[in-house]
């Protein structure tokens, strides 16, 4: 249990941006950068990127959008942070209409089209729900 | 023991024994002569005991009446044609007498004797020779009664029992020597017996031979007709078929005394099943007999029967089944005699056994007919066939070529028998045909299976598939026979079919790019959109941080311009044809990495422009391989390399990424199959080199001739 969890107040929160696409990857984190209380933690293009950047560790938020490179790769990665950092929340910016994928559940979905201020604030109000609950997904 | 033949061949009891009698059979040279031994015991009883008269009655098997058979020393005056005449039954008379106690008998007086049952007729004949003393003694040979003996004197009481015992001796003797000689004819008759089964034998045998002269059936018909009235006695023969869906029989094959109109009528006749003979014979599948047709109880006897018996002189018949063992019963063999007479077990064998011949002889016909029906399908399917039916000999010279050669290559099959096959082969599209027919002739294989081509008399090539069967004999290699059919057809089929693939992969391909446009404008707005909300965070608390994201903003507005504009245009048919590959391959390299941010690097040695199917094979393979390394191999970078060599147009594209095992792949996916077949479409070939953590390396190459 990391306490600076319960710190949000004092401690940005820190934000892992995954996106294959580099466009909007660096447009996401200039972003981000930029909003008050949260910070750029890491950029991945891949799921491998990703994990290297949660191994680092105090990433808050994964900032998401599942289309990496690779079978599977997105799912797997969301498999992988709920098993191995289940306190770090996932926000996705996008999420396959795939009925058979269960761990939706444990993700947040932003809207298509989100305008930039509701997605920063959307990331905060996901990132300070309570951890195990499970926000309902936002669409 | 049948006594009916015996007594036919006695000879006329008072005409001294002819000649011809004691020469007319091979076992009566030998044999003492039965009834020359009868007449020499008559002659000695009425010599030794100088006796008026002596006379000898046998037995009539038939009317079991003693009958007169030799006498010796009657005179007219004796009364000698009464005593010829007079028949006695056994147990009266004194002969009769004698029979019934098998014994000798005497008398001192015999129309005083009280000791035997009186026959008016004997007696008078007694009276009037006149007969008073008298010796009977019986004729006896183990069981069967032969006849009886007996020596009289006109006086009274003149014969005592040494007379009686030379009597009964000389009885004896005779009755010995008559079982003897019918034992001997009887011998003679088995012997008659086993030559006439010989006789059948050879006859069963002769038309057995024939049968497998196949194409005789009538001449056979006709032969076991003939053989069966000839070896049977019989005066008329019949075959019937079963005809008409098995409801009657029509006579077929006739033999025996019969004038014209009566074999044309009879031909006509209907036996309906289960009525007459032959009917009968047919229903119940098993020979039949009659005494007398005409009075057996088992035929219906209807006009027309009557009418039919009376025409054809129906007696005594017999009637075998023709069974044969695919179809059943098939027809009816019968003979038939004028007169009623007992047909024997024997007898009936024997037509059987000719009915079986004939049976057979007819099945086989219809097999032969059968086969003869199913070889015209087969020639007509030979000559009607689209595939060429060929046969060569060992050196490969054309020996058959049926009509189907013609129409497929130009030449007919007259022109081209006593050639080889090689002539008619296209060896450049053929290599391995010389090869395997070479193998065949070494070591025969039963079969051989080749795709190769033909010549046409015009030159041109045609795709064939060959498929052959050696010929051998006694081990060796003797030629061979197959077919050999027009691939024409089915080339242009699979071409098409290639040629639709080509088609729904390019439709499939337009989907994926309009996908991806989509998605890139879709993506690179939402950059936009992000990035100048934060040029406005900027404005005021950092200028300076506000100009450079204006800078990125500008930056990302021209990429996203590129990438539509390479998009769009990869969706315009024809872009490949007006840019060229190269530059197709470097504009799709910058749109990609524009998109996702891996470095492609495009490397292109001078190349001569393609025909337009193979760049367009290639320009689709690369791009299905980048969207691959895109998707699934995580890679750093991508290099993508074209150049040329020894006459063909080689595309190369490497990843450093997570490598597959390209065995582990299941078909259709990642597209392999389809970047295959485009390879294959253009005469080339691919290879996919991969494992898993070592990249992936893809190689196609395509023999270009330059345009």
């Amino acid at each position: 249990m990391d306490p600076s969890r319960r710190d949000h107040a004092t401690r940005p929160l820190q934000v892992l941006v995954v996106d294959a696409d580099r466009r909007v990857r660096q447009s996401l984190c200039g972003l981000i950068d930029l909003a008050e209380g949260m910070e750029i933690a890491g950029s991945a293009a891949d799921a491998a990127g990703a994990l290297a950047g949660l191994a680092q560790g105090g990433v808050d938020v994964v900032l998401l959008d599942p289309r990496l490179p690779g079978f599977d790769a997105g799912k797997a990665l969301v498999g992988a942070i709920a098993r191995d950092w289940p306190d770090t929340r996932i926000v996705a910016l996008y999420w396959p209409e795939d009925p058979g994928v269960s761990d939706g559940a444990r993700v947040t979905v932003l809207p298509s089209a989100v305008q930039p201020d509701s997605l920063v604030d959307l990331l905060r109000i996901s990132a300070t729900a309570a951890v195990g609950k499970g926000a309902p997904p936002l669409s | 023991m049948d006594q009916q033949p015996g007594d036919a061949s006695l000879p006329a009891p008072t005409s001294p024994l002819a000649p011809g009698d004691a020469t007319s059979g091979s076992a009566r040279e030998v044999a003492p002569l039965p009834h020359d031994s009868l007449r020499h015991a008559v002659h000695e009883a009425a010599r030794l005991l100088r006796a008026d008269g002596a006379i000898l009655y046998l037995l009539d098997a038939e009317t079991r009446m003693l009958r007169w058979a030799y006498d010796s020393g009657l005179t007219e005056t004796s009364d000698r044609g009464w005593m010829r005449e007079l028949t006695m039954p056994i147990g009266s008379g004194m002969f009769g007498a004698a029979l019934a106690q098998r014994s000798i008998r005497i008398t001192n007086d015999y129309l005083e004797d009280p000791s035997f049952a009186h026959l008016w007729m004997a007696d008078q004949v007694a009276r009037g020779a006149p007969i008073r003393s008298m010796v009977v003694a019986p004729l006896i040979a183990g069981d069967e009664i032969i006849g009886a003996m007996g020596v009289y004197i006109g006086r009274p009481g003149a014969l005592g029992e040494q007379d009686a015992s030379v009597v009964r001796a000389l009885a004896d003797h005779a009755a010995a020597s008559l079982a003897n000689a019918r034992l001997i004819e009887a011998l003679a008759r088995s012997r008659e017996e086993l030559a006439r089964q010989a006789e059948q034998e050879r006859a069963l045998r002769e038309i057995s031979s024939r049968i497998a002269l196949l194409g005789q059936t009538d001449a056979i018909l006709q032969r076991v007709v003939d053989e069966s009235r000839r070896l049977l006695g019989a005066d008329g023969a019949h075959l019937c078929l079963l005809e008409g869906d098995r409801r009657y029989l029509v006579p077929q094959v006739l033999a025996g005394g019969m004038d014209q109109d009566t074999a044309v009528w009879l031909r006509e006749r209907r036996f309906p099943l289960g009525g007459g003979m032959n009917g009968l014979a047919a229903l119940q599948g098993a020979a039949v007999r009659t005494e007398d047709y005409r009075v057996d109880a088992r035929i219906p006897h209807e006009a027309d029967d009557q009418a039919t018996a009376d025409r054809m002189g129906l007696g005594a018949m017999a009637v075998a089944p023709l069974r044969t063992p695919r179809e059943g019963i098939v027809g009816t063999l019968a003979i038939s005699y004028r007169e009623p007479r007992a047909i024997p077990q024997a007898s009936i064998d024997l037509l059987q056994g000719m009915a079986d011949q004939a049976a057979i002889a007819l099945s086989n016909a219809r097999l032969y007919e059968a086969l003869q029906r199913s070889e015209s399908r087969y020639r007509y399917l030979l000559t009607n066939a689209p595939d060429i039916v060929f046969s060569i000999d060992t050196e490969g010279r054309l020996t058959f070529l049926s009509d189907a050669v013609e129409s497929i290559t130009g030449w007919r099959a007259a022109e081209l028998l006593g050639r080889t096959w090689r002539e008619v082969v296209d060896h450049e599209a053929s290599p391995d045909l010389r090869d395997a027919f070479e193998a065949m002739r070494r070591l025969p294989f039963p079969s051989a299976s080749q795709r190769f081509a033909l010549r046409h008399r015009d030159g041109t090539r045609i795709p064939a598939d060959m498929r052959g069967v050696a010929i051998v004999a006694d081990g060796a290699f003797a030629g061979a026979h197959g077919i050999v059919r027009d691939l024409r057809e089915q080339v242009r089929l699979e071409d098409d079919l290639k040629h639709q693939a080509t088609e729904l992969a390019t439709a499939g391909e337009r989907a994926r790019l309009a996908r991806e446009l989509h998605d890139s404008v879709t993506q690179a707005l939402f950059s936009m959109t992000l990035t100048t909300r934060s040029v406005e965070l900027l404005v005021d608390r950092d200028p300076e941080g506000a100009k450079r994201m204006l800078g990125e903003l500008r930056s990302l507005e021209r990429d996203a311009l590129a990438e539509m504009r390479a998009l769009i245009f990869e969706l315009r048919p024809g872009h490949l044809e007006e840019l060229g590959l190269e530059q197709a391959l470097r504009m799709h390299a910058t749109a990609v990495q524009g998109r996702t941010g891996l470095p492609i690097a495009v490397a292109c040695a001078p190349v001569e422009r393609a025909p337009l199917a193979v760049e367009d094979a290639l320009y689709r393979i690369a791009q299905e391989a980048i969207h691959n390394v895109v998707k699934h191999a995580g890679a750093h970078s991508v290099d993508v390399r074209l150049d040329q060599e020894a006459g063909a147009l080689r595309l190369r594209v490497a990843d450093d990424g997570a490598g597959f095992d390209p065995a582990a792949v299941p078909a259709g996916r990642m597209g392999l199959t389809s970047m295959r077949s485009r390879a294959e479409g253009v005469g080339g070939r691919l290879v996919i080199d991969s494992t898993p953590g070592a990249g992936t390396r893809l190689k196609v190459a395509v023999p270009v001739t330059p345009a």
